[in-house]
């Protein structure tokens, strides 16, 4: 089943990056943004939407004077990105079983 | 079913490529840190070469004592975080970088390598072992091991007296870039 909330390219990006790394792993919001070649603007409302799924956790603090924003996958995200990656090679196989 | 077919293996591609770029430099990182502890060792070992030469022996084994216990400490970091990898990886890694270090061992005695030799030698066999590396895994590291490796080399050739300052700053200072390099 696709999941529609990941189904996105730039959220099945994030997924993939946060879910490389370790559950007790952050990716810093700048880091995250480089590795996927967006905007600002854009990178925040993706990540909004997977918080509010409760998919990624945000944790917004300051490191001396400067605020970071960093992310990581919580359980929920990490099992609903396993299935929708399923559900993607499902489509594949069956494609590939199709006579 | 085609455009469905396509739309799904374009989405993988794209999630292999993630995850590998996000491994890469989860590596570097690891990487770093090692170049990080063993570019001071280096630099601080040299150092004292030059400025406080009667105590250099007893420094270097101070320091060497401590570079070991900081690359235990290290691995030991890496491999706890990163539970979700084969532990086997560590274990082949550890085995690499002995036998490096026992193939260097064995021919600076075999040739009876001169200091000048010798002090250049080693950088220059960690970048190589470095640039191997990078082989697999991605142009910032080859970049990193080429710096380490011209740096050593030129020392050897245009630092005359100077050779210990020159393997304390530029050297030691060469692998602690590479370190920040990496993690930029």
């Amino acid at each position: 089943m696709a999941d529609e909330i990941i189904h996105q390219s730039m959220r099945l990006k994030i997924m993939s990056s946060l879910n490389t790394l370790t559950r007790s792993d952050w990716l810093d919001f700048t880091r995250l943004r480089s590795l996927l070649d967006t905007t600002d603007g854009n990178l925040g409302a993706h990540l909004e939407t997977l918080a509010k799924a409760g998919y990624i956790a945000i944790d917004k603090r300051f490191e001396g004077k400067r605020p970071q924003t960093r992310v990581r996958a919580t359980p929920a995200g990490r099992k609903a990105f396993a299935e929708h990656v399923a559900y993607l090679r499902s489509i594949l196989d069956t494609a590939k079983d199709a006579p | 079913m085609g455009t469905e077919r396509d739309e799904a293996s374009a989405l993988l591609a794209d999630v292999e490529g993630i995850e590998g770029r996000v491994r890469r430099i989860l590596i570097y990182a690891s990487i770093s840190d090692f170049l990080f502890l063993w570019g001071v060792i280096w630099a601080g070992g040299f150092a004292g070469n030059y400025f406080l030469r009667p105590w250099a022996d007893a420094m270097w084994w101070g320091l060497e004592a401590a570079g070991l216990i900081g690359t235990v400490v290290i691995a030991f970091l890496h491999h706890r975080d990163a539970e979700r990898r084969s532990s086997f990886v560590h274990v082949r890694a550890g085995i690499t970088v002995a036998a490096i270090l026992g193939f260097g061992s064995l021919w600076v005695a075999l040739t009876h390598m001169g200091w000048r030799e010798q002090v250049t030698f080693w950088p220059t066999l960690l970048s190589f072992l470095l640039f191997l590396v990078s082989l697999w895994i991605g142009r910032a590291l080859a970049l990193a091991a080429l710096g380490i490796f011209a740096v050593s080399v030129a020392g050897y050739y245009v630092a005359g007296p100077y050779l210990n300052l020159w393997m304390a700053f530029a050297t030691g200072g060469s692998m602690i870039a590479g370190g920040f390099w990496l993690r930029r």
